[in-house]
């Protein structure tokens, strides 16, 4: 059990590891919140919920977000190999996939929820007709959604930049072990992702 | 403990893209499918806890950690998991048509 002692961590990994367990216990509160709310109202589930996202432009971008995480694995490969110019070119394309995601998400998938009424607070947006309970539950989904999608999207745009920084200070071939720290917090986006996507997307 | 050596040159990549993607594919397949409702959440929640554990232990080498980063690791989920079992009691169950939890009353006024 020598390996429990925590001065024999490298303190940049425990520190990244830290951080990482704390991102767990923020996302996991609100996955559990929302796991609660979708089992006591169903109508989660209805067309103008769940029902309303497109699974297959959901299913484009997690399949972009995972090619990312295995270009950021090579990236990280390439690192310990000193392999610097395969090292850059994966991390581009990393940061490349990364916006693709981002782009999909704000530039075509929430615009097209707006254009449908539905808002973090669609209750509101649909003010002056009769907000009945079922509107109001529908609108605690959107609620969810745009919560959770956003704040994960934050996550995204963090690690983006925290890579593209990575690989300018590591392009002269110093402190190249960050390239595993920026790499184990671009998963950690990945792992949330695969807790979201079923969740919203598939589950109806 | 666990060095870069550990994990360096040992993981197919590929190979664990692949199981992935092919996760993926099952989870939206099963989606898809007229399977009965409790039986598809399940076979989606199951499919998804492969693929969170995969990427977790293989991608981001959890596997190769030293113990107290597993620790660390482990423990938010647990933790986060007994929250959520210790509160789904005390969940407030609001009746949004009720008489006093409507809420088109409260939120939606202007």
């Amino acid at each position: 059990m020598s390996d429990v002692a925590l001065e024999r961590v490298p303190k940049g990994r425990l520190g990244v590891w830290l951080l990482i367990a704390g991102e767990v216990v923020i996302f996991g509160g609100f996955i559990a919140s929302y796991i609660l709310a979708r089992m006591e109202y169903p109508e989660f589930g209805s067309k103008e919920a769940a029902g309303a996202l497109n699974v297959w432009v959901g299913t484009l971008n997690t399949l972009i977000l995972l090619v990312s995480n295995w270009t950021m694995v090579v990236a990280h490969e390439a690192a310990l190999e000193k392999n610097l110019a395969k090292m850059k070119s994966y991390m581009t394309y990393t940061l490349i996939l990364g916006l693709i995601f981002l782009g999909i998400k704000l530039g075509y998938e929430w615009p097209t929820d707006f254009h449908e009424g539905h808002t973090i607070n669609s209750a509101k947006a649909i003010a002056g007709a009769e907000a009945g309970g079922e509107i109001m539950k529908i609108s605690l989904f959107w609620s969810y959604y745009f919560l959770m999608t956003g704040f994960h999207g934050l996550h995204i745009v963090v690690g983006s930049l925290v890579i593209f920084f990575v690989m300018l200070g590591c392009s002269k071939g110093e402190n190249l072990h960050r390239v595993e720290l920026a790499g184990a917090y671009w998963h950690l986006v990945e792992l949330v992702w695969v807790i979201l996507f079923p969740m919203f997307y598939l589950i109806k | 403990m666990a060095s870069e050596k550990d994990y360096h040159g040992k993981q197919n990549y590929v190979m664990i893209l692949g199981i992935i993607t092919v996760l993926l594919i099952a989870m939206v397949g099963v989606s898809l499918t007229s399977m009965g409702g409790s039986t598809k959440v399940l076979t989606i929640v199951a499919l998804a806890a492969v693929q969170f554990y995969v990427v977790l232990s293989e991608l981001m080498h959890l596997k190769f950690e030293p113990t107290v980063v597993k620790i660390a690791a482990y423990l938010s989920v647990i933790f986060i998991i007994l929250f959520m079992l210790g509160t789904a009691p005390d969940t407030l169950k609001v009746d949004l048509e009720g008489k006093f939890g409507n809420g088109s009353e409260y939120i939606v006024k202007d």
